[in-house]
């Protein structure tokens, strides 16, 4: 699993590839962790090069989520595949995270 | 027809992509489509996690696995001697409660569920015994 950083205006985009298994469920977990205690609470997780995800990268990415529920702040995500969806889907993540197709989308509608 | 395949390796968090990796080898070489090989993929991930993370918390050992491939199903048998634990008596986690009530515990055992068509545990001569099957073709995730 790689993480890359850019960051457009107040919006901190992390992008996520490879697999997000038991072996590396932390690492995103710590990650958006240290992003947060930098100050940057509004968040865009984009999966799109994510073929793999477990349920410990799941929990991951909620305790994220829940972390973020100031007013003003924001955890999104995008580019899920299809597999990857519907683990989300299965894990009923889809009803309480707010998840666009693309980056673009996500951030035309922040 | 059925053919089986086994694998077995030490029960360490490093070692769950070899898991992985020759599961997709297996199935794919029996001509699993790629549905079904990512949902029982899946399934044994988060069983073998488990097994790694809680059953051998405090002690080493191996797991072994067995895939076997039929025309309409796969069954893939998890054997491990770690703690007892039996994934059939986990409580489902409440899907539609909101991100602030959202519990952690239960997520790997409902994805093992949701991803099977059925599952079978039994605790026999000190060794854990998880058996899963996958109607092939059947819906699921994706």
């Amino acid at each position: 699993m790689d993480l890359h950083y850019e960051k457009q205006g107040d919006i901190q985009i992390v992008h996520i590839t490879g697999r997000i298994d038991s072996t590396k469920a932390d690492l995103p977990g710590k990650v958006i962790g240290k992003t947060i205690e930098n100050g940057n609470r509004q968040l865009l997780l984009d999966l799109s090069g994510v073929s793999y995800i477990n349920s410990a990268g799941l929990l991951a990415i909620l305790a994220a989520a829940k972390r973020l529920r100031n007013p003003g702040d924001r955890c999104v995500l995008c580019g899920l595949s299809g597999e990857v969806r519907g683990i989300f889907e299965l894990a009923g993540f889809t009803k309480i995270l707010e998840i666009y197709p693309m980056v673009g989308d996500a951030i035309s509608y922040w | 027809m059925k053919t089986c395949f086994h694998f077995s390796t030490k029960a360490d968090i490093e070692n769950l992509p070899q898991i992985a990796g020759w599961l997709e080898e297996t199935l794919a070489g029996a001509g699993v489509g790629e549905k079904d090989q990512f949902e029982i993929g899946l399934a044994v991930d988060e069983a073998c996690s488990n097994i790694i993370l809680y059953g051998y918390a405090d002690r080493s050992g191996t797991i072994d696995i067995e895939s076997c491939i039929r025309d309409d199903e796969l069954t893939v048998t998890i054997e491990d001697a770690g703690k007892p634990f039996n994934p059939l008596e986990v409580t489902p986690p409440v899907l539609d409660a909101d991100i602030d009530h959202r519990k952690i515990g239960g997520l790997g055992v409902h994805l093992i569920r949701s991803v099977t068509d059925d599952l079978f545990y039994e605790y026999r001569d000190g060794k854990n015994i998880l058996t899963l099957v996958k109607v092939r073709g059947a819906v699921g995730c994706g």
